[in-house]
């Protein structure tokens, strides 16, 4: 999308296995099977990139998610994020990395606390972070980025299940920007959404990278969605990345089964419309 | 594939009985249909479905499209006469060949419930028992409603498990819920819906939980079923790309009410209300990479609180004084309405 060399790497990922214990899932609980949700993992983010993370479900995509923001450490393998190993760091060192890679997730009607006010869920990373903005500044800097994701300061007293879907997507990543990472992680930002809000969030993701510099790792079930927001894709089934490309590699000149597969179940509109009546886009020539 | 026997014959079923049946009239007619939540402490009167119409016929289907909030889900369970505690019909009709389901009393609003109109959900863990074999859940439909001994009915359950596509059906039917994979269990929802041979099937947001490699395989079986079977599908989804390979004909709901009806190469190619226009701009699609996609701003009204005239006028770019009334149904081609004051611009006629 943006012309810009992403020359320097501000992630970097090698060979990264993550194993789970399959104890409560039934079919494989005998013989003390371990599932490996992530499986010999390499990607690397440039600054100013998005990369498009995208796979069926249970495919590892949110494991690897986790693994990257430090939620979980990783089985094996190496996770370098601006020059520094996250995963040997432990302690304060940790903690004070884990703000330059901060984690959206995937549903917003249950990844905020109902009891909280919109002001205390943005603020709460904050106050985690002390260092970051001096507590007198909290209400200025909550309100600034209630604005920066289309919300008015005035929701900060109300409480999430005020909110549609889309809005309280837009909470969760006012949060995510409260500590300004360099790199955010989006595990699925628009799945739960109507198509029509999918899009305010889409394009709220894309103003946010050209206003703020932020790199991201963009994780979809849908192709079209990315399609539109990332500059490179990488395919992951069963743990592993079995193809990664520019969006016109993988959208043009599909090189794995998978990919393929992907791209034919897609659904999509360009049949039914062909023979169109109306110019397009259909909606912004109305006005 | 080999096409099985069907599971018992195809049985008319209570509503034949009755003077209303028409075999020739449509298999399912929603007529002005009005729903609310009527005022209660503190709580106004809430209207979720407000004068819907539309009608499908065997081995149609129909598309019921629209966002979260504007009525796809209670209008779907009207027909089922399955609405949620609190909610009650004002007026209208929901007529299935004819007989108008709203005049039955429970009794008999039973016997219809799958055998004349069945429905599959979007969460197919919620409609399955954790605990009971998916076989034995198929068979005891056919045992409730007195259609087969305990023998028969798990053959039966066997030959829709193999219907809906689930291979080593037998050994499957032996399995629990939580032994299948998304997609396989909601092909199980479908076998235990098309359990009583319905005449209608609704599918609400059959696949919105689904990967898309899942949600195109459940959307081509329904569409495989719907041919064996003649049934009249009615799909609800939120996604026009969704149905647009299978709708015959297209709905879109706004607020309660169908502002738009139209055959689904019509609809798509010549949409007639901005609100149409808005949802298919919405939509990510191939090949348009790097543009920003179309938004609609803002959110549907509250149906506690309707805007008056046109619900669609606080977020329409089109709006202006004379939406301040209710705009009418208008015919702009065949079998094709809007209610927009305004249509002829938005189609460019
Ligand atoms: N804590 C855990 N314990 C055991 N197994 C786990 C755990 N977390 C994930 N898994 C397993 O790891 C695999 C990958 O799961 P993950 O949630 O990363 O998939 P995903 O690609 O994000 O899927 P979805 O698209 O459904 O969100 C799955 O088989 C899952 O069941
Ligand atoms: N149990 C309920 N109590 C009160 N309001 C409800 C209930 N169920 C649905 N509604 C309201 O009815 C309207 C239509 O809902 P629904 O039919 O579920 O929409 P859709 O299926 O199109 O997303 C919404 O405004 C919703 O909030
Ligand atoms: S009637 Fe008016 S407000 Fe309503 S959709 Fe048409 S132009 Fe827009
Ligand atoms: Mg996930
Ligand atoms: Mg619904």
């Amino acid at each position: 999308m943006t012309a810009e060399p992403h020359s320097t790497p501000v992630l970097d990922v090698r060979d990264l296995v993550k194993r789970h214990p399959a104890g409560n899932r039934p079919l494989a609980r005998r013989g003390g099977h371990q599932i490996t949700a992530v499986d010999g993992v390499d990607l690397t983010l440039r600054h100013g990139e998005t990369l498009g993370l995208v796979g069926e479900s249970g495919s590892g995509k949110s494991s690897l998610a986790r693994l990257l923001t430090a939620v979980d450490r990783p089985t094996s393998g190496e996770i370098t994020v601006l020059g520094r190993r996250l995963d040997l760091l432990r302690g304060r060192r940790l903690r004070e990395m884990r703000r330059n890679i901060q984690l959206v997730f995937q549903d917003p009607y249950t990844s905020l606390d109902p009891r909280m006010t919109v002001y205390d869920i943005v603020r709460e990373p904050l106050l985690i972070h002390r260092e970051v903005t001096p507590r007198a500044d909290h209400r200025a800097r909550v309100a600034e980025l209630l604005e920066l994701v289309g919300l008015s300061p005035d929701h900060a007293s109300r409480r999430p299940h005020e909110f549609s879907g889309g809005q309280r997507q837009r909470i969760g990543i006012a949060r995510a920007l409260a500590l300004q990472p360099g790199i955010l992680v989006c595990d699925e930002p628009v799945s739960a959404l109507d198509v029509s809000v999918q899009a305010q969030i889409v394009n709220l993701f894309t103003a946010l990278r050209s206003e703020l510099g932020i790199s991201y790792i963009f994780i979809a079930h849908d192709l079209a969605v990315v399609e539109h927001v990332a500059d490179r894709i990488a395919v992951m089934r069963r743990g592993r990345i079995v193809e990664t490309g520019t969006v016109a590699d993988i959208y043009d000149r599909p090189q794995h089964p998978y990919t393929q597969e992907l791209l034919a179940s897609s659904p999509d509109l360009e049949p039914a419309l062909r023979g169109r009546a109306v110019p397009d886009p259909g909606y912004e020539w109305l006005r | 594939m080999t096409p099985s026997p069907r599971p018992s014959p195809p049985s008319p079923g209570p509503l034949t009985a009755l003077p209303a049946y028409d075999a020739d009239a449509p298999a399912l007619a929603v007529d002005d249909l009005r729903v609310e939540f009527p005022a209660a402490r503190g709580r106004r009167t809430s209207t979720v479905v407000d004068g819907a119409s539309f009608q499908v016929t065997a081995g149609q289907t129909l598309a019921v499209v629209g966002e979260s909030g504007s009525g796809k889900s209670m209008t779907a369970r009207t027909a089922l006469g399955i609405l949620p505690a609190g909610a009650a019909v004002r007026s209208g009709s929901v007529r299935v060949h004819g007989v108008d389901l709203l005049t039955l009393d429970e009794r008999r609003l039973r016997t219809v419930r799958g055998r004349h109109v069945a429905m599959v959900f979007q969460d197919a863990l919620v409609a399955l028992n954790p605990v009971i074999p998916v076989g034995r859940q198929i068979a005891e439909v056919f045992q409730v409603h007195g259609r087969a001994g305990r023998r028969a009915a798990a053959r039966h359950a066997v030959d829709l498990l193999d219907r809906v596509r689930i291979p080593d059906a037998a050994r499957r039917a032996g399995h629990y819920p939580h032994q299948f994979s998304g997609g396989m269990r909601q092909r199980v929802v479908i076998a235990m819906a098309l359990a009583l041979t319905p005449q209608v099937l609704i599918a609400d947001e059959p696949t919105t939980a689904l990967d898309v490699t899942v949600q195109a395989q459940i959307l081509a079986l329904l569409q495989e079923l719907q041919d064996e079977h003649r049934l009249a599908l009615v799909l609800v989804s939120h996604d026009l790309a969704v149905v647009a390979q299978s709708a015959d004909h297209v709905a879109v709901m706004y607020a309660g009410q169908v502002v738009e009806s139209a055959p689904g190469y019509e609809l798509y190619r010549r949409p007639a209300h901005p609100y149409t226009r808005a949802l298919l701009d919405a939509v990510p699609r191939r090949g348009r990479r790097g543009h920003p996609l179309a938004t609609l701003p803002g959110a549907p009204p509250d149906p506690a609180r309707p805007a008056d005239g046109c619900r669609f006028r606080p977020r329409c770019p089109l709006a202006r004084a004379q939406c301040a009334t209710p705009p009418p149904v208008h015919n702009v081609g065949a079998q094709h309405t809007s209610s927009c004051h305004r249509w002829q611009e938005v189609t460019g006629s």
